[in-house]
């Protein structure tokens, strides 16, 4: 029954979106925009088993806006760009278990200072363009990822290589776990004792109470990303998103109108590894666990098939990938497939998807979507 | 001295001397064209001015500075602004967006020395009222500069959409909105019908008059050459064999046997 | 202990490049800063001022400068190589011919992936994955015939293999043509960056066929062609513990073996050999005792020990290698009780080397104390034993047990348990020990030196063909322009297919001989960007993206270089290393020319 509620409710909620997106009379629009956000809002309490899949999305989501930006709108190839994130993720770890400091100021200043190495790092692939680009950020990334593999894991979390329950960010309703399982248990004890029927709203107290963590990760990670993304959408709209395009599309005309384009690869490296970072940053304060598998080749590529896929050169695009991806290796794959080869045929039905979205949908999701709006709108007039 | 001054210019990629021993004044006001058939090293001429090249040899010297110790994106501080063979527009984006990149150095959200790059771009990412502002006054900008080239209408447009003779005039006015002293154009007619040509003249005569921009043009077109230039340089496979007025130019028989090759005897 | 003329060599070259590099950087940063000083604070803060400064120095002696700044960098490396790295002719002599051999791979890889990105302007980020499928289609077929032929080397099995490899050629081609029809053809008038993308998806789709939907990620062995090795060496080492003054004197041994012989060689190191590195995994040292010695030749293994064991004749420490050598033997017959004790020995080892100089001597003598009860107890009962009424066979029976049990004692005095205890002060018994370990393997093999041969002949034929024929002619023009190729009626998409199907071949047969000729366990990431692509990436780039021959030399160098780093730690530093390096320095590869866009 409970699925079926979810399933109802989950594609009701692409529906709003999608028709957020397709109307263009405002009346229209806000209704569905405001359909789309009660969606938001409602999503972990009706849909509770995805949570923790989507918190992951988000976090890609993240991700991919800020590989966009350097990708999509300046043109720069990264192939390494995993490696941003898991930087990110020891910085915010080290600030709060080392220095300890609280724990948002930690992801912002982790974010910073691996926009801050994404910025130093830009320095020695300035000379490169297309293949020695991608070639050159692969080989950063292979770097980073051996260093932080062997090295710094030991230094920064000690033998267990395990974030502590207190910095993470389920840990700040706590209390409010502690209040609902009191509910709970004195449910049960009226329940068990008192002979009491069991009141219909118990499933869902009990569910929520299980995940509890997860949903406040999910809203605080969606705040963040509502944040990133307001940043980066103006960004893009003044004078440093401008740049960078005009960096993409022509260097040298770029450089006769005063855009001191060495600076400005640093600093389209420097915004996406601020992204990555903050991504990572949250990465180990939700999941606690520095798995270097997280940080592994094959995620720097997923992100690249999720903005090119979702629409390159578009913060909607980067977001749809992520979902998408997320969404197919979530609920997909364990349909299909059993959970041992799982992976491994997770990552082959992604490069497939990329192949194909390459040759048929070049620009993307979000470009298809567009096609689709401007058909509907033609056919209505 | 003249505006710009080029002494004993010689630039060479490894055994081929692409420009060998040039030397030009251009005085300011005028407008002087560049001329000599394909491959002569015009284009690569225009590089090394705008310091996209490094020269081998010689002076450069633009408003008694010398070039030589500027980037290539610092040129446009002195004041030249030029154009290209292939246009080189920016494809993926508006006409605005175009004419606003252009004006790059001029949009600044917070105006204090130093840290303002930082605190602008703070600004600009949360849209503060001092980005909103100076936003707005370079797209004002923009659409005076596109009133002036009977261009209106057409900013929100890709570029890569547009007409070839637009794209044209797009990238002439991206040069025009930076307020440059010195323009230099390459080709500017090129793929041009004859009444654009006639009304190309007309709107670079205009530049000259009403803007005070001295003109360095690149053309093939020889009637619109002699229409508008005052002062006229020949290169011929790097070589410069010829300067003058254009009538002088003209009936000079080393110019013609560049352009059409020796008399057979 | 003599020092070698190549080391007085390394030396000399090593300060003087150091003092030349050094003195050329000083001049090209005041230089720099001569010219740039005007603005300001910024130019000190961005590093791109002095790079782009040194393209723009206008020095009378720039030149000179660059060549003495780069000649010394090179020549302090080779002074480095020479000092710390090898330390004999024979390890360089060594270390050349293995170069050869693996970088004739190397060479065959970046070959492929030049080729194709010269004629279609597309890097193959696919190749690795795409050779996987190749080589594991060879797997498949050789599968089909029974275990018995693929361990013994009767001359049949080359002609079965090699007819196999032949079908894997034809295969790999016919591969590699369809790839490029079905998936490259469609995208080819897209972006540079979509195309990248779309070969980045195909290697995560080809490596997942060959994991999940058609094979598995199980490592096999591929048998070799001519016959196993012809030379092999390891090298031993020991790890010198914290406390230098306890720890032993010996540098490094080395063992070396062929099917018929084996020597011991001792301290064959310069001064100043320096590596240390931790065992890591007991599985590495094992299957390094293993290599080293014959197959399946458990007499030679014990000789090899007792080889060592006599060596330690000198030192403090010698009866505690001795001892950890002695358990060995006296559980050779069980390779995995051989595991199970020295990963002990070596874990408690470890926790010694962090003890502090007193804490450590008191440990070393009370752990001599009891060693020392453990040896009379067994004396006694020894004595007793002989003494007693049994019969010889009785008494052999029970002497076994006694050395058993008294080896089980030993073996608990610096056993992990023991060493336990959490209270402060109280030090329990461990044995500081030298701990064995490891460097690299170096082999060559047979099959080695046949992959050298095929691969110089299939330059050759390469070569030939690309000059002479009328196919190559129209390679070689497509490379240099598609347009004016179409124009002058040459079919540009049979050319396409055509330096795919090369391309892939070329890959796919020296994936095969890096597999067999280095005798891994081939799965699914032993070509990958991990491993072999990467190598074959280096050299790519090393040698110029744009040069084939190029390619070959920079896969030869690099096989060098990586076959003289493989004495060090630093050897998987070194390919990504390269790649940076020389696409920070000279984008252009040795030998590659870039072409300018003309604005």
């Amino acid at each position: 029954m409970t699925t079926f509620i979810s399933t109802i409710f989950g594609l009701a909620g692409m529906l709003f979106f999608f028709l957020a997106f397709i109307k263009d009379k405002p009346s229209t629009k806000r209704t569905y925009k405001m359909l789309a956000g009660a969606f938001i809002l409602l999503f972990p309490f009706i849909m509770t088993s995805w949570v923790q899949g989507i918190n992951t999305a988000l976090v890609y989501a993240i991700l991919a806006i800020g590989l966009n930006i350097l990708l999509g709108n300046a043109g720069q190839i990264s192939l390494g760009h995993a490696a941003f994130y898991a930087v990110g993720a020891y910085i915010s770890s080290a600030l709060v278990l080392h220095a300890e400091l609280p724990l948002f100021l930690s992801i912002l200043l982790a974010g910073i200072g691996t926009a801050i190495v994404g910025f130093l790092l830009g320095t020695p692939v300035l000379r490169l363009k297309g293949h020695f680009l991608g070639i050159a950020t692969l080989g950063l990334h292979v770097l980073i990822y051996n260093l932080v593999k062997d090295k710094l894991k030991g230094v920064v979390f000690g033998a267990s290589a395990k974030m502590p329950e207190v910095h993470k960010i389920s840990y700040l309703t706590k209390s409010w776990e502690y209040s609902l399982k009191n509910s709970l248990s004195s449910l049960d004890y009226q329940i068990e004792i008192l002979g009491k029927s069991k009141p219909f709203y118990y499933d869902f107290v009990d569910t929520i109470t299980k995940s509890i963590g997860q949903i406040t990760e999910y809203f605080i990670i969606f705040v963040i990303l509502v944040l990133l993304v307001y940043m980066a959408r103006n960004i893009l709209r003044t004078k440093v998103g401008r740049a960078l395009a005009a960096l993409r599309d022509s260097e040298v005309a770029a450089r006769m109108l005063g855009v001191n384009i060495a600076i400005f690869k640093n600093i389209a490296f420097g915004l996406s590894a601020f992204y990555a970072g903050i991504a990572g940053a949250i990465y180990a304060h939700t999941t606690g666990a520095l798995d270097e598998t997280s940080f592994e080749l094959t995620i720097s590529l997923m992100i690249l098939a999720m903005i090119i896929i979702g629409g390159i050169a578009t913060i909607q695009g980067a977001i749809i990938g992520a979902f998408f991806f997320q969404v197919l290796n979530m609920q997909v794959i364990p349909l299909i497939f059993s959970s041992g080869k799982g992976q491994m045929l997770g990552s082959t039905i992604m490069g497939l998807c990329v192949v194909l979205a390459v040759i048929f949908v070049p620009k993307g999701i979000v470009y298809m979507l567009w096609q689709m709006k401007i058909k509907l709108t033609q056919k209505r007039s | 001295m003249a505006l710009l001054e080029i002494k004993d210019l010689v630039m060479r990629f490894g055994g081929l001397t692409a420009i060998d021993h040039l030397n030009m004044k251009i005085e300011e006001g005028t407008i002087v064209a560049l001329i000599g058939p394909n491959g002569a090293g015009k284009s690569t001429f225009f590089n090394c001015v705008t310091r996209i090249y490094e020269v081998t040899n010689g002076e450069l010297y633009f408003n008694n500075e010398d070039l030589r110790k500027y980037d290539p994106h610092e040129i446009i501080k002195l004041g030249i602004a030029r154009s290209f063979q292939n246009l080189e527009l920016f494809d993926n984006l508006t006409v605005l967006n175009n004419l606003l990149v252009a004006q790059h150095l001029k949009i600044k959200p917070v105006k204090t020395p130093g840290v303002g790059g930082i605190l602008s771009f703070f600004s600009d990412m949360f849209l503060l009222p001092s980005t909103k502002k100076v936003e707005k006054e370079a797209v004002m900008e923009a659409l005076k500069i596109l009133d002036l080239l009977g261009l209106r209408g057409i900013e929100n447009l890709l570029v890569s959409i547009l007409p070839y003779g637009t794209r044209k005039l797009i990238e002439l006015a991206r040069a025009l909105i930076t307020k440059p002293k010195f323009l230099m154009l390459d080709e500017p007619a090129a793929g041009l019908n004859e009444k654009e040509k006639k009304e190309l003249g007309i709107l670079l005569k205009r530049i000259r008059d009403e803007l005070g921009i001295t003109l360095l043009v690149i053309e093939h077109d020889m009637s619109l050459v002699m229409s508008i230039s005052e002062y006229i340089y020949v290169l011929s496979f790097g070589k410069p064999i010829a300067e003058g007025k254009p009538s002088e130019v003209q009936n000079n028989p080393a110019v013609i046997e560049a352009y059409l090759g020796k008399e057979e005897e | 202990m003599e020092l070698s003329n190549l080391f007085y060599f390394g030396a000399f070259l090593k300060n003087a490049g150091l003092i030349a590099f050094g003195g050329a950087s000083i001049l090209v940063i005041y230089i720099a800063f001569r010219d740039r000083l005007k603005r300001g604070l910024y130019a000190f803060l961005f590093p791109y001022h002095l790079y782009y400064s040194m393209e723009r120095m206008r020095h009378p002696w720039k030149k000179q400068i660059n060549k003495v700044l780069f000649g010394g960098f090179f020549a302090f490396l080779a002074g480095i190589i020479f000092t710390d790295i090898l330390s004999d002719s024979q390890q360089l002599a060594l270390a050349l011919l293995k170069g050869i051999t693996t970088g004739s791979f190397y060479a065959l890889m970046a070959f492929a992936i030049i080729l194709i990105f010269k004629t279609t302007d597309l890097v193959n980020f696919a190749q690795a994955d795409m050779v996987t499928v190749s080589v594991f289609f060879l797997i498949t077929i050789l599968g089909g015939f029974s275990d018995q032929f693929l361990t013994t080397y009767p001359s049949e099995i080359a002609m079965v293999y090699g007819l196999a490899i032949l079908i894997m050629i034809l295969f790999a081609g016919g591969f590699g043509a369809l790839t490029e029809m079905v998936f490259i053809k469609p995208i080819q008038k897209q972006h540079p960056i979509s195309q990248i993308i779309l070969t980045l998806g195909l290697s995560m789709f080809f490596m997942g066929i060959s994991g999940v939907v058609l094979w598995d990620q199980d490592p096999h062995t591929l048998p070799n062609i001519i016959g196993r090795d012809v030379y092999r060496t390891s090298v031993y080492e020991d790890i010198k513990t914290k406390n230098n003054a306890f720890a032993g004197e010996i540098k490094n041994i080395i063992v070396m073996s062929s099917e018929t012989d084996i020597k011991v060689q001792i301290d064959g190191a310069v001064e100043g050999f320096k590596n240390q590195k931790n065992i890591e995994n007991i599985d590495m040292l094992s299957a390094e005792i293993e290599k080293a010695m014959s197959y399946d030749k458990l007499e030679q293994f014990s000789e090899v020990i007792d080889k060592i064991s006599g060596l330690y004749s000198y030192g403090e420490d010698s009866k505690d290698i001795k001892t950890i050598v002695q358990h060995l033997k006296n559980v050779k017959n069980d390779l995995s009780d051989v595991r199970v004790n020295l990963e002990k020995s070596i874990e408690t080892a470890q926790k010694l080397a962090n003890l502090p100089p007193k804490e450590y001597k008191d440990v070393r003598d009370s752990y001599d104390a009891k060693t020392k009860a453990i040896e009379d107890e067994f004396d006694k009962e020894k004595a007793s034993v002989e003494a007693s009424s049994l019969t010889d066979e009785e008494k052999t029976i029970k002497l076994e047990s006694l050395q058993k049990n008294k080896t089980k004692d030993l073996m608990g005095v610096y056993s992990i348990d023991t060493f336990a205890s959490e209270k402060e002060g109280e030090m329990k018994i461990v044995p500081p020990s030298a701990i064995i370990k490891f460097t690299e393997t170096v082999t060559i093999t047979k099959d080695g030196l046949l992959a050298v041969g095929v691969t110089l002949i299939i330059m050759l034929i390469i070569f030939l063909l690309f000059k002479y024929t009328l196919l190559g002619i129209a390679l070689r023009a497509t490379a240099q322009s598609q347009n004016t190729s179409k124009l002058m009626g040459i079919n540009v998409d049979k050319v396409f297919i055509f330096s795919w199907v090369v391309s892939i071949t070329l890959a796919s047969i020296a994936a095969l001989f890096f597999a067999i000729a280095t005798d891994m366990r081939t799965n699914i990431l032993t070509f990958s960007f991990g491993n072999l692509m990467l190598k074959g990436f280096s050299a790519a780039v090393l040698g110029g993206f744009s040069s084939l021959p190029g390619a070959v030399l920079g896969g030869f160098l690099l096989g060098i270089f990586d076959n003289i780093l493989s004495y060090t730690d630093m050897r998987e530093v070194l390919s990504f290393g390269i790649i940076l390096a020389v696409l920070i320095i000279k984008p252009d590869g040795l030998f590659g020319h870039s072409g300018a866009k003309k604005v």
